[in-house]
């Protein structure tokens, strides 16, 4: 559907998953479908906050591009329902997979890929590794290490504290950082993530690694998909300031050449007027 | 808690989320729609509060704070919309290049009637940190449905349209805010702790310390708010055309942000008289900074509005007479 006198219109819903209302946004494909979709599983805390637009973006281009996009929100985050406090992976693993659900009977798209930016590439690479059905997967600089992601954001949260205006509460006791909260649940979730110990099967035929954050190298993951035989492409374009955290929600950055460089992997082998429920290749 | 992600407006691109009341919300449950009955069978007496993007963030707001407030105030008994203007968040694209003062000001109202319309809302209140503090503050101005409007770290929204006025006042408020931060504030010994540290250059001190008075000075000499452009509008007659028609204002600021200063330039000595006013309330939050960053300034925020909302008096009910 397209609205006259609209550019890329979404249309919004609440899935009744079972970790409880989840907030989605579906991108419909302009024109005829390449029948290939995507679902982005997004980052946390301010990363989510950071990135919306870009991603959001990022959906505009792939539905320009002939595919379907479903941008979401896990659980406790965002607009869906919970508490930031609740936020679990385990959650976000099952709201990743009810959405690839979703999408397919939304659309009709059997080929559904999954694209992770950061946090969101960890969940990503573990809901792939247990779908088969899942061929497609675009990781943007995913956490791959979750002990030295959270000493990240902790480095970040210390830096913040020493030049914004802010004073800590007087008991310094809250779990939190540059905004959200940390809980000791979710945190040690995140520390526990160790994609290349963790992941002991293929995860996706085809896989994008993007790599933009020099701060974090991706080589050891890179050698660890390297080791499955699985088509691994890799993108890097360094952009070191999308990972400044920024008290200015007006300096958000969308860095336009990762994006065209996604929609173009994400577009190969395509072509448009495939019917819906065909794979190309398969 | 009941919410439903919706599309609305003249071209339906304008996407949000509706938090509706909770049953037995609030200090008076009978203010609140019981969700047996048929939403437009049974409108809640209460206001909606509509949540303005703050810059670039989308509906959810800084740090997620509009979702928490919706949540708290639908607690309370206030239904609210959170929602993108076109072009920002979730929100389609106008193809009709309107310009973004009109697109916002159009949208707005399409936000209050939607809510009219679909949950029979009769009265509102407009919500913004920061730029949506400006839009809401405009929202109260023009449209006669509003009853109130909540301005987090508003600025420059007293002045008028005037541009050389605007660049005069901002220097000055940023002169204020520069001395007010080093030597006035709860930041003042971090602050000089990072100077005598060595995290600030002797050149951002001088910036920050000299150069905010000669800009405020080198406005003022260029004649800001005398010149050409049309008349300064007096901020105590804006603020008092409001609290006559009704509408009850909360101004709401940070410790760390500039708007507190600006509020403080444009109204000068009598802040507190005008600021505090019937209808009119002005409160501080100590040790915050412009976008809540740590968790206790997030509940500060909500726990300050919700008492604040709970002062609203209760509209008269649909048919009633004055």
């Amino acid at each position: 559907m397209t609205l006259p006198g609209v550019v890329h219109e979404t249309e919004p819903f609440f899935l009744e998953g079972s970790t409880g209302p989840l907030y989605a946004c579906l991108h419909a494909p302009v024109g005829p479908s390449v029948g290939r979709a995507w679902v982005v599983a997004p980052p946390y805390g301010h990363e989510s906050l950071q990135f919306h637009r870009a991603l959001r973006l990022l959906a505009d281009l792939l539905a320009d591009a002939g595919c379907p996009v479903l941008r979401f929100d896990y659980h406790g985050t965002g607009d869906s329902s919970g508490d930031a406090r609740g936020a679990l992976l385990d959650r976000w693993f099952t709201d990743t997979a009810e959405m690839i659900d979703e999408l397919r009977r939304r659309t009709g798209v059997a080929d559904v890929g999954l694209i992770g930016l950061r946090l969101g590439g960890a969940v990503a690479t573990r809901v792939a590794a247990a779908r088969p059905d899942v061929v497609r997967l675009v990781l943007w600089d995913p956490v791959f290490d979750g002990r030295a992601h959270l000493a990240e954001l902790r480095a970040l949260h210390e830096t913040m504290l020493g030049y914004a205006h802010v004073i800590p509460d007087a008991t310094g006791s809250r779990d939190e950082v540059l905004g959200y909260p940390l809980t000791p649940a979710l945190a040690a979730d995140i520390e526990g993530i160790d994609v290349v110990r963790n992941i002991t099967s293929r995860p996706a035929d085809h896989v994008l690694l993007v790599e933009t954050h020099e701060g974090v190298p991706q080589e050891p993951l890179r050698r660890h998909l390297g080791s499955f035989r699985c088509q691994l492409a890799n993108a890097r374009l360094s952009t070191p300031q999308l990972w400044e955290w920024v008290e200015d929600f007006g300096r958000v950055h969308v860095p336009r050449k990762v994006l065209d460089a996604i929609v173009r992997w994400a577009g190969e082998g395509a072509s448009r007027g495939l019917a819906p429920g065909s794979v190309p290749g398969a | 808690m009941r919410e439903e992600a919706v599309r609305f407006g003249s071209l339906g691109c304008t996407v949000g989320v509706v938090t509706d009341a909770v049953l037995g919300g609030g200090a008076r449950a009978d203010l609140v729609r019981d969700d047996t009955v048929p939403l437009a069978a049974a409108p809640p007496e209460r206001p909606a509060f509509l949540f303005l993007n703050a810059g670039v963030t989308h509906h959810v707001g800084p740090n997620e704070l509009y979702v928490k407030l919706a949540r708290a105030l639908a607690r309370e008994g206030f239904p609210s919309l959170r929602f993108d203007y076109s072009g920002l968040g979730d929100s389609g694209r106008r193809a009709d290049a309107m310009p973004a003062v009109e697109s916002v000001a159009l949208e707005t109202r399409e936000a209050m009637d939607f809510l009219q319309k679909s949950r029979g809302v009769r009265s509102f209140v407009p919500i913004g940190i920061c730029s949506g503090a400006i839009n809401a503050f405009t929202a109260a101005r023009s449209d006669p449905r509003v009853v109130g409007a909540v301005l987090v770290n508003a600025q420059m929204h007293l002045h008028g349209p005037d541009p050389a006025l605007a660049e005069a006042l901002h220097a000055r408020a940023m002169s204020r805010h520069a001395w007010r931060i080093a030597l006035k504030s709860s930041f003042r010994s971090k602050n000089w702790k990072k100077a005598l540290g060595g995290k600030l250059t002797p050149g951002r001190i001088a910036s920050m310390l000299v150069g905010g008075p000669v800009r405020a000075v080198a406005g003022r000499l260029k004649g800001g708010g005398g010149g050409d452009g049309p008349p300064a509008p007096d901020p105590r007659a804006l603020l008092r055309e409001l609290s006559d028609r009704g509408v009850h204002l909360y101004h709401l600021y940070c410790e760390g942000d500039e708007g507190l200063d600006y509020f403080h330039t444009v109204l000068g000595k009598g802040v507190d008289e005008v600021a505090r006013g019937e209808r009119s309330t002005y409160e501080v939050i100590a040790g915050a900074n412009h976008v809540f960053t740590l968790l206790w300034s997030q509940d500060e925020l909500v726990k300050r509005v919700c008492a604040w909302a709970a002062t609203l008096p209760r509209p008269a009910p649909a048919g009633a007479t004055a």
